[in-house]
């Protein structure tokens, strides 16, 4: 290959790899697969990454200022226990639990801005104990099992509440997929477009330097840990309206794959930085891949290498192309 | 005292770099058993040679001898296998903050020594070896105390310490007093002294304090512009001599009549500023006052490691005082933090501006504005969105203003040069309308020519328009040509206060290297 040729081709592979991955991966299972490109099966696809999406897209707002958050994953599970437990346990209407159960899953970015802005924590460890806390208060409010319809609670005390048909269809497509892309849409204008998100950029992209200029770096910070654990409660509620019921740790598995669409979207475009159409992008590269294995009848057990594979493949590509800078 | 001598000799030595001749055809001789202190302004070569010696260029031309044969110096390790020890002014490089006192000593035995031999550590026997240097050194120091906790002067102690076990017998130490206290000094003073009677090693001294050197060198090498410019002992030289050789004789650079005229009659209402009695919580400085009015170019004069950029930090309020306050047109302001200080227009271009002004990886126009997105975007209650007709076009203003020469407003400025680099960190704050105390912290570092006059002509016509700057470099030069008023910081302390008319280089520099 010549060498400018070369130098071209390079730079546009680390801009546009994702997508190219995304439709190489198309071609040949389109090819492979017959079912494949049917409709409804691309609506699957979309149905299978929309609560990874959401959660990674929160967890996307956390990357911009440079604050890794792993709470995320233990946040969703204590949503999901929350809502099911004011609908089957204490009866509440939708429009009560919905909110409340948000609202008390955001204290959990209080709790990581205490660790990370008071008492000066590296965020990983931060949020990893907050990952651990977490789940470990999901787990003792729910005492130590799942909540569904008709469960009597484990002191024995029946239950009577109902899962709310609407709240259900949080869960169903296709208001679950409406969901996601409203949450990417949101989230891309708000990094791209707004005041909010350039400060938001500038805080990550050099902490001292947004210092001296006078932009209020630990209100941002604290922003951003706010945003990630909205969107995690979000998608804890949308797992509680998938499964119709509240299990064990449900939110523990989004976390890895939230952290790989992400990462693997820091390269979209040649942005080389967080953003929301970028974690989308990573979302359904590794959505279309595994959707892709399963109907080949890869196990679901092996899926985690193939996964894992995609983040290093990633990442690899992210920071090969920043030494080389 | 004829034991072993040992010769180091650089022949002809050049290192060249991208639009730099760094060192010029620089030739010493070095020996064991004395001190050979070496001197010179900004950029004239002393830690470019510093740097070959510790194996760190490896690409220099020229020939470096060690008794007598030619040897190559193409790493860190050929130095320390030769008997060079360079102990660099970031001493923290160098030492392991977790590892005890006794252990940091033993680092290059344990890893290069003898030690390597051992499979088990031996904590008693690493304990006693250095117990037994420190002792040596006559020094009082706890071998089990943790490195992270020890002071700077205890941290260089324990570098020289390692140096002996290793058996060095050159030790260069670059700009060793700069952070150090009076007190520090003389310690350090006492036991390079030591280092050099008892232990017959060669010390070779790098500093900008020239009055210290006369109790502490025996031999004194002057470097300008990357030459060698006088070599000799060290009481043959005066400290006027000193002075006139760091400057050379061309060194009436007259960039008066380039830059303009001075005072400029302001008609507006004069803006007053005075700093009162400001003293640094980590003690960097103490006690700085001065006062100026709106239209004027305070210049603060200080070499490296005098308390400048710890003071321009303070003084917008990103480093915590101690005490002292700002009087800003009559009304008594504290600055808590960098948010405050832009409140009252007060707006810091710090010295490292990549790491602190710029964000390298975003536009021209991202770095232009993001002071200023406030004007630039619609109300929170609408979302805050950026109008981004008006960012474009207020970049492209100012990229014409200051003639910012990239070739759109999207380009990364980690594509830029150096100066242009300055000149969006300063068109930040012109876009600022509320900006009107502006310090600049070494504004010049790393500016080509034309950039560095650019950049002298926007300070005129800032104060022109009646705002104040507040000038801060350790190039004396500079200062005589901009600013009205100059103070000397030496040692974290106002030593002098100057009219800029009234002075001249070579005053300058002798005050900011101690001289009173």
């Amino acid at each position: 290959m010549s060498s400018s040729l070369k130098q071209r081709i390079i730079p546009w592979l680390s801009k546009w790899g994702v997508v190219l991955a995304i439709i190489v991966l198309f071609i040949f299972f389109s090819i492979a697969l017959p079912g494949f490109l049917s409709a409804s099966n691309m609506i699957s696809i979309l149905r299978s990454i929309s609560i990874v999406t959401v959660i990674a897209i929160g967890l996307t707002v956390a990357l911009t200022v440079n604050g890794l958050d792993l709470s995320i994953g233990s946040t969703a599970t204590l949503a999901s226990s929350l809502v099911v437990s004011f609908f089957v346990w204490y009866s509440m209407p939708l429009f009560v639990s919905l909110p409340l159960a948000l609202l008390l899953s955001l204290s959990v970015a209080l709790f990581n801005m205490l660790l990370i802005l008071w008492f000066r924590i590296p965020d990983l460890v931060a949020t990893l104990s907050t990952m651990f806390i977490v789940e470990g208060l999901a787990m003792t409010y729910t005492g130590g099992g799942s909540i569904s319809e008709g469960m009597p609670r484990l002191d024995g005390t029946p239950t009577f509440g109902k899962i709310p048909a609407a709240f259900k269809s949080m869960g169903q497509v296709p208001l679950i997929i409406i969901i996601m892309l409203i949450a990417v849409l949101l989230v891309h204008l708000l990094l791209n477009h707004t005041r909010y998100g350039r400060l938001l950029y500038a805080t990550g992209g050099n902490i001292e330097a947004a210092r001296l200029t006078g932009i209020p770096v630990n209100r941002y910070r604290a922003f951003a840990y706010i945003m990630s654990a909205f969107f995690a409660a979000l998608g804890g509620l949308m797992i509680a309206a998938r499964i119709g019921s509240a299990q064990v740790n449900a939110g523990a598995g989004y976390l890895m794959p939230a952290v790989a669409a992400a990462y693997i979207g820091f390269s979209f475009a040649g942005q080389g930085k967080p953003n929301a159409l970028g974690t989308f992008a990573g979302a359904v590269l590794i959505g279309v891949l595994e959707n892709g294995l399963v109907m080949m009848s890869v196990p679901y057990y092996s899926m985690n290498i193939v996964k894992g594979s995609i983040l290093a493949l990633a990442l690899a590509s992210t920071y090969w192309h920043q030494k080389n800078h | 005292m004829e034991r072993n001598r040992h010769l180091l000799e650089v022949e002809r030595l050049n290192v060249k770099f991208p639009g730099v001749h760094a060192l010029k055809d620089v030739s010493i001789r070095f020996q064991t058993g004395e001190v050979h202190a070496v001197v010179g302004a900004n950029g004239a070569g002393k830690s470019t040679l510093m740097k070959v010696l510790g194996g760190l260029y490896p690409e220099y031309t020229g020939e470096v001898k060690f008794d007598g044969q030619v040897v190559h110096i193409m790493h860190p390790v050929h130095s320390r296998a030769l008997g060079i020890d360079v102990v660099y002014q970031e001493v923290d490089a160098a030492l392991i903050p977790y590892l005890t006192v006794a252990e940091n000593v033993m680092l290059g035995w344990m890893i290069h020594g003898e030690g390597r031999k051992n499979v088990i550590f031996r904590r008693n026997h690493i304990k006693q070896q250095a117990t037994a240097i420190l002792h040596r050194l006559r020094k009082r120091i706890d071998p089990d105390a943790l490195v992270q906790n020890l002071t700077l002067a205890e941290k260089q102690l324990v570098l020289i310490a390692r140096s002996l076990v290793e058996k060095q017998r050159f030790i260069v130490f670059d700009e060793p007093t700069a952070a150090l206290s009076h007190r520090e000094t003389e310690e350090l003073f006492r036991l390079i002294h030591e280092l050099v009677q008892t232990e017959g090693i060669g010390v070779i001294f790098i500093s900008h304090r020239l009055q210290e050197l006369y109790t502490l060198a025996e031999r004194a090498t002057v470097m300008r512009d990357g030459a060698v410019v006088a070599s000799g002992l060290m009481h043959d030289f005066s400290a006027d001599d000193l002075v006139r050789l760091m400057l050379g004789s061309s060194e009436a650079v007259d960039t008066k009549n380039e830059v303009g005229t001075k005072n400029a009659n302001v008609t507006r209402e004069h803006m007053t500023f005075a700093v009162h009695a400001f003293t640094d919580r980590a003690g960097r400085f103490e006690n700085i006052s001065f006062e100026a009015t709106g239209g004027q170019v305070i210049g603060i004069a200080g070499m490296v490691g005098a308390g400048k950029t710890e003071l321009a930090q303070a003084l917008v309020g990103a480093r915590p005082l101690l005490s002292g306050n700002i009087v800003l047109n009559g009304q008594n302001v504290r600055f808590s933090s960098p948010v405050q200080a832009l409140q009252h227009g007060v707006v810091l271009i710090p010295e490292e501006r990549r790491k602190e002004g710029l964000w390298l990886a975003e536009s021209v126009a991202f770095n232009l504005t993001i002071g200023t997105l406030k004007t630039l975007s619609r109300p929170f209650w609408q979302g805050g969105w950026l109008r981004s007709d008006q960012l474009r076009q207020e970049s492209l203003k100012m990229i014409g203003a200051l003639g910012i020469k990239t070739p759109n407003e999207k380009k990364p400025v980690a594509f830029l040069s150096g100066g242009n680099q300055q000149k969006v960190v300063i068109g930040k704050w012109l876009l600022h309308h509320a900006s009107k105390v502006y310090i600049f912290d070494e504004p010049t570092k790393g500016v080509d020519v034309g950039a560095k006059r650019d950049i002298m002509r926007l300070i005129r016509s800032l104060t022109a328009k009646g705002a104040l700057v507040i000038y801060m470099t350790s190039e004396l030069g500079e200062l005589l040509a901009i600013a009205d008023d100059i103070y000397v910081l030496f040692d974290g302390r106002m030593v002098q206060k100057v009219s800029a008319h009234e002075t001249t280089e070579s005053k300058l520099l002798y005050y900011a290297t101690g001289g009173v």
